[in-house]
């Protein structure tokens, strides 16, 4: 994933709309200030050289990865379970 | 004494500017020691200005290539004092001393000038004075980043009760009960009791400050599977809850100093909470801010703010260590 850089000056609309630029960008073109690195999920300022996503927010992503994962084996495994229920007795008649 | 109850039962003060808050014990402090620096250097500019016609006249004699000094012993200056030798006196009442011609006559007379020594110089009071007046800016300036900084520990300073907590309200007790202690030795008991439990609080928060950072810093939430960002936060939590108690301490502990004149024991909390704060916070303050949820990373930021704290305080801390201080007068031009 490409890094993402934006406008923290608290004033600028962009910063509002918490706008993403890419790495190219190196002032804002709303209001003229040195873009930094941000977070992809939280915009909050990443040093130099920090991955896309802030420690808590890369977190938070695979927590839900893993939860999607969790629950979507649950239903496959119930639906499964269904399945088979429902050949067995077609089989039976 | 309402408001005591208050902070002793660990909830958030109402008052914000409630004068018992650690913070605002320091900064009255330093106020009460600002204005007393004030008068002692009024006073030893007025017995300066006082000295200046002599100082002129040294200029003078310069000039001219010497000056007479009368230099009268211990013995003479007692006897002058018992009126067992008398100088002679003008009818202006001015001092002066006959000079003998070579053939044995009177001849023209040299005043002589009575110069009292500065008194009412206290030189404590003077070292002191000059102390103070060396950090008065830096003072000022940690004044401004302590109010921010305290603002964002009093949001965090709620419902957490723990020994180490305990320590810190034992010693804050301890130390507002003193003040209303009228025998000595019995004060000063209290107070350094209450300056132990503070120290005692104070370390055992910043280990348990430390030992969650490395937590966070090992990456040992990744442990527990789709709970991480609970972890984090609970420890982040604890986090600056603890900074929270041990801000207030170190500002409790200054203020106590400050209070008892002891002014290089409060530079030595001052440079002890910077020393905490580098070696605690200044290199983690990347990965706190990325894992606060209310921070956002910036210099305004909570954890890049209170990583900037640091430098003031040394600043403050080698003004007080300079072994030589110096107070340059400067005399303005009369109209």
């Amino acid at each position: 994933m490409a890094k993402k850089k934006g406008c923290l000056n608290p004033n600028c609309p962009s910063h509002e709309k918490r706008k993403m630029y890419d790495e190219a960008y190196i002032r804002c073109p709303d209001c003229g200030e040195i873009l930094s690195y941000v977070c992809k999920g939280c915009y909050m300022k990443l040093p130099n050289g920090a991955k896309t996503l802030c420690v808590r927010c890369e977190e938070e992503k695979k927590d839900k990865r893993k939860l999607f994962r969790k629950n979507t084996g649950k239903a496959f495994a119930g639906a499964a379970a269904i399945a088979v229920v429902a050949i067995k007795k077609i089989v039976s008649k | 004494m309402e408001d005591n109850i208050i902070v002793l039962q660990g909830n958030k003060p109402e008052n914000q500017e409630n004068p018992e808050q650690p913070k605002e014990l320091l900064f009255t402090a330093l106020r009460v020691k600002m204005q007393q620096t004030e008068h002692a250097v009024e006073k030893i500019y007025s017995e300066i200005v006082k000295m200046v016609p002599s100082l002129m006249q040294i200029k003078e004699a310069t000039k001219k290539g010497y000056r007479l000094v009368v230099d009268a012993s211990e013995r003479l200056l007692n006897d002058i004092e018992t009126g067992k030798v008398k100088l002679s006196v003008e009818k202006d009442g001015k001092i002066v001393a006959q000079i003998r011609e070579a053939n044995g006559q009177y001849g023209g007379k040299l005043p002589i000038k009575k110069e009292v020594y500065a008194k009412g110089l206290d030189p404590v009071q003077m070292a002191n004075a000059i102390q103070m007046m060396a950090m008065k800016e830096q003072l000022d300036a940690i004044e401004a980043q302590i109010q921010f900084i305290d603002q964002s520990v009093q949001d965090v300073l709620q419902g957490q009760q723990n020994d180490r907590i305990g320590l810190y309200y034992s010693g804050f007790a301890l130390y507002l009960e003193s003040q209303s202690v009228n025998d000595k030795s019995l004060k000063n008991t209290l107070v350094g009791q209450a300056l132990r439990s503070l120290s005692e609080s104070s370390y055992q928060l910043g280990l348990k400050m430390q030992s969650d950072i490395e937590y966070l810093a090992a990456g040992e939430y990744k442990k527990a599977k789709g709970k991480s960002v609970n972890l984090i936060d609970s420890r982040m939590d604890s986090i600056n809850q603890s900074f929270g108690y041990i801000h207030q301490n170190f500002m409790l502990r200054a203020a106590i100093y400050c209070n008892e004149g002891e002014l290089s024991s409060m530079s030595v909390v001052l440079n002890e909470y910077s020393r905490f704060i580098n070696q605690t916070i200044k290199n983690n303050a990347d990965l706190l801010s990325q894992c606060d949820k209310n921070d956002d990373g910036t210099d305004r930021g909570v954890w890049h703010s209170r990583k900037k704290l640091q430098l003031d305080t040394s600043e403050i801390y080698k003004k007080i260590a300079e072994q030589n201080k110096v107070i340059y007068l400067d005399f303005a031009k009369e109209a």
